[in-house]
């Protein structure tokens, strides 16, 4: 092959595919900006990525500090779990919040905090909450949405999350309360769907 | 080159048609591929990020393992030997891996008119440059390959890789 042929070939053969491609990307072609614009909107929507917040429709309120505020010196079984709840996990300090409010003799009935070897179910909690997340700047939040109190017996309806922006987890409590200590604990916790399956109520 | 590798006052037209249709894909396909992979680099265009959820899934993989850059690194590789005419062979096997891939990811994961026809064309254009130098693949095809032995090694280290092509 002649050198100025060689030459002609190598223009032709980078000019073209050159061309096919402007003409391919170009906003009339079929692979245009709006196109790729349309992929990466259904990709992001199937597949959220952490930057992409969860978000859901709640027909409870978010309780405030406020809400679950009980007058000094209440040592009902509401005012003790709300206190409780205040100090461990919405101001991070689970470890003393346990300290505090959990009797000595306190049974722990979530088998997720049943930590074999340990002295005590109590002490079982504050190893447990010594490392998971509580602490500030961790990241781990709660949002309360009901406390209901019936006897002894206090509900705790929330939601946790460990990371901004996640589903995080449905969470019912249970405590039972007995002169101003909790002595019992029950727990339920359902992962919050990423998309509402009933496409009617969320989970709260 | 030309001059070494065909004989055009010798051999029947069909020959020459033949080579210059060969020819004519070896040069798109090396100016597409050689356009495609300096793309990743470079950004001239848009880079294409998958043109369905899938592909876009497997893309984003191919990136962030750090695939993707030595996959158009190979782009590259193929594409300017196959320009410049030289190693052509090499770059014909080299290219097919990048090749399947790209038409079995438009083929199975895009799916679309546009997406058909390039991943026929690229299996057709790697193809048709393979067949343009099928008789440098034929020693591949015997059926019984005997031992192992090391006239290869001597030939490539005494520097005879040419085959007689009369």
């Amino acid at each position: 092959m002649k050198l100025w042929v060689h030459a002609l070939c190598i223009a032709g053969g980078i000019a073209t595919p050159v061309a096919l491609t402007l003409w391919s990307t170009s906003s009339s072609g079929a692979r245009s900006a709006a196109h790729y614009a349309q992929v990466d909107a259904t990709a992001a929507a199937q597949h959220p990525t952490e930057a992409d917040a969860f978000s859901f429709d709640a027909s409870l309120p978010v309780q405030t500090d406020a809400d679950r505020a009980s007058p000094p010196g209440d040592k009902s079984p509401k005012a003790i779990v709300n206190a409780f709840d205040q100090m461990g996990f919405i101001d991070h300090d689970p470890v003393a919040a346990l300290k505090k409010y959990l009797s000595d003799g306190f049974i722990e009935r979530n088998p997720e905090f049943a930590v074999p070897g340990t002295s005590s179910d109590k002490q079982a909690m504050i190893d447990v909450f010594s490392k998971r997340g509580w602490k500030p700047g961790e990241g781990a939040h709660d949002d309360i949405y009901l406390v209901i109190a019936e006897g002894p017996l206090v509900m705790v309806y929330h939601r946790v999350t460990f990371k901004p922006g996640t589903p995080g987890i449905a969470y019912a409590d249970i405590f039972k309360v007995i002169d101003g200590l909790i002595t019992e604990h029950w727990a339920v916790g359902q992962p919050m769907p990423t998309k509402n399956l009933s496409k009617k109520h969320s989970m709260f | 080159m030309l001059s070494e590798t065909m004989a055009p006052a010798t051999h029947p037209r069909s020959d020459r048609c033949f080579m210059i249709a060969v020819y004519a894909v070896q040069f798109f396909f090396g100016g597409w591929f050689l356009f495609h992979g300096s793309n990743y680099f470079f950004n001239f265009f848009r880079f294409p990020s998958g043109s369905s959820v899938l592909a876009h899934e497997f893309i984003g993989a191919m990136i962030h393992s750090g695939l993707f850059a030595v996959i158009k690194g190979v782009e590259i590789a193929v594409g300017v030997a196959l320009l410049a005419n030289r190693f052509v062979p090499l770059a014909v096997v080299a290219a097919f891996p990048v090749s399947f891939s790209i038409a079995y990811i438009n083929l199975f994961a895009i799916g679309d008119p546009f997406a058909i026809m390039v991943s026929i064309l690229v299996i057709a254009f790697n193809g048709l440059i393979a067949l343009g130098h099928l008789d440098r693949f034929l020693p591949m095809l015997v059926f019984n390959n005997g031992d192992p032995q090391t006239v290869g090694l001597r030939k490539l280290f005494a520097g005879r890789t040419e085959i007689s092509r009369t």
